[in-house]
């Protein structure tokens, strides 16, 4: 008979068959594939270079260097955040795709450490990102970081299906969607209206030059076009 | 050489200079410290042409400037500025130029701003180094090519190694998953 691993989400019900649910499955794949972002801010990037290097190795985890916030899964917040470098931060965290986590590494990271009375200094990166795992430390060692990892693995297979904010992008589409929906209802106001105001339009609005704006539902049904 | 006589050697190497710079700016003042380091002080008319003799100076010009920093002093209400000089030619030699001007920004703050001479045109590398106590302390250096902020954002308030600088930032708020807006 197969085995399955002993954590895995699935159960063997008969042979050949296995149960479990999505949700499980998912947050499966998720917590064991946990790319991190190529990213260092201060002096622990070094030993989170350390941590993902052959002697602690987070390869074993899963976890990789991944170059490009699009595709990166959590991000390290290794050093001391200014803030000159908080509006980068908050930028590189909105790139990357949901669903996401933020690891807080260090001192810094966590409160502002020694700096945090800094007149330039951001009180720990909680200010300006959501943290999932704070690991403390100045700087924390290796081991440390492979404790945060695995708590934030833990994390990872408790996630729930939760509701992902709404993009830029959707935002635009549902705009876009509004306002066709506005200009269908404006279409309909003005056929259930006189027609007597179309005759004070001059002939050429459709150009713009009277200043009155073009319309791709426009009340004569394109008769300009 | 031992320590003693390489102190001596700089000390002479100094007065020689002082020396020379009394010639050449006779309003500037001059000490030689202990260690051999000689401090010259002017009035920021004559920073250039103290900068200019000090940059060629011979036999050792005077031809690396390591460091532009300010000092407040508060109850003067004076910032100092101080240019650290030594010499490629001459690894030992060690100056510093120091000029002063008002700290006074004008009411409203920001209104007028007390300058020195730019010395871009003696060093160059005193571009950085003069947009960093620009940033710092509110001074300004006229003639300098592109003075604004290097180390703070553009949007910072103040100048903070000024000793009144008053931290104005609104207090920090934790961010959650529920309450975060990109």
């Amino acid at each position: 008979m197969h085995s399955i691993p002993e954590r895995s989400p699935l159960r063997l019900v008969v042979p050949g068959v296995f149960m479990g649910s999505v949700q499980k499955l998912f947050n499966w794949g998720r917590k064991n594939s946990l790319w991190y972002m190529t990213f260092g801010l201060a002096c622990c990037a070094i030993e989170m270079m350390a941590a993902g290097a052959a002697r602690w190795d987070l390869d074993r985890f899963g976890s990789f260097f991944r170059a490009s916030p699009r595709q990166s899964d959590f991000m390290f917040i290794s050093g001391t955040v200014n803030e000159k470098m908080a509006s980068r931060v908050k930028l590189l965290y909105d790139q990357m795709a949901e669903p996401k986590w933020i690891l807080a590494m260090g001192a810094c990271a966590c409160t502002g450490g020694p700096f945090a009375a800094g007149y330039n200094v951001v009180p720990g990166v909680d200010k300006i990102i959501p943290v999932d795992v704070y690991v403390p430390g100045c700087p924390p060692r290796p081991e440390a970081l492979l404790d945060g990892l695995l708590r934030l693995q833990k994390l990872v297979a408790e996630e729930g299906l939760r509701k992902v904010p709404r993009t830029a992008a959707q935002r635009a589409a549902d705009n876009a969607a509004q306002r066709a929906a506005d200009n269908v209802a404006r279409r309909a106001a003005d056929n259930a209206a006189p027609r007597a105001a179309d005759s004070a339009v001059p002939p050429d609005a459709d150009t713009g030059a009277a200043g009155v704006p073009r319309s791709d539902f426009s009340a004569d049904g394109g008769v300009h076009a | 050489m031992n320590e003693a006589e390489l102190r001596q050697a700089r000390t002479a190497a100094a007065e020689a200079l002082a020396a020379g710079l009394a010639q050449a700016v006779p309003s500037a003042r001059t000490t030689v410290r202990p260690d051999g380091e000689l401090e010259v002080r002017v009035a920021p008319e004559d920073l250039l042409p103290a900068a200019r003799y000090l940059s060629q100076a011979a036999p050792h010009p005077l031809n690396y400037l390591s460091c532009v920093t300010g000092v407040d002093w508060p109850d003067r209400g004076v910032i100092e500025v101080v240019y650290t000089l030594h010499s490629m030619p001459d690894p030992t030699a060690k100056v510093s130029l120091r000029t002063e001007c008002s700290r006074d920004l004008g009411e409203p703050e920001g209104s007028s701003r007390p300058s020195v001479p730019s010395l871009v045109s003696v060093w160059p590398t005193a571009e950085f180094h003069e947009r960093e106590v620009f940033d710092l302390f509110g001074i300004g250096f006229e003639g300098h090519p592109d003075l604004r902020r290097i180390l703070l954002d553009e949007s910072f308030v103040g100048h903070p190694l000024r000793k009144d600088f008053v931290d104005q930032r609104p207090p920090h708020r934790r961010v959650t998953r529920e309450d975060y807006r990109p």
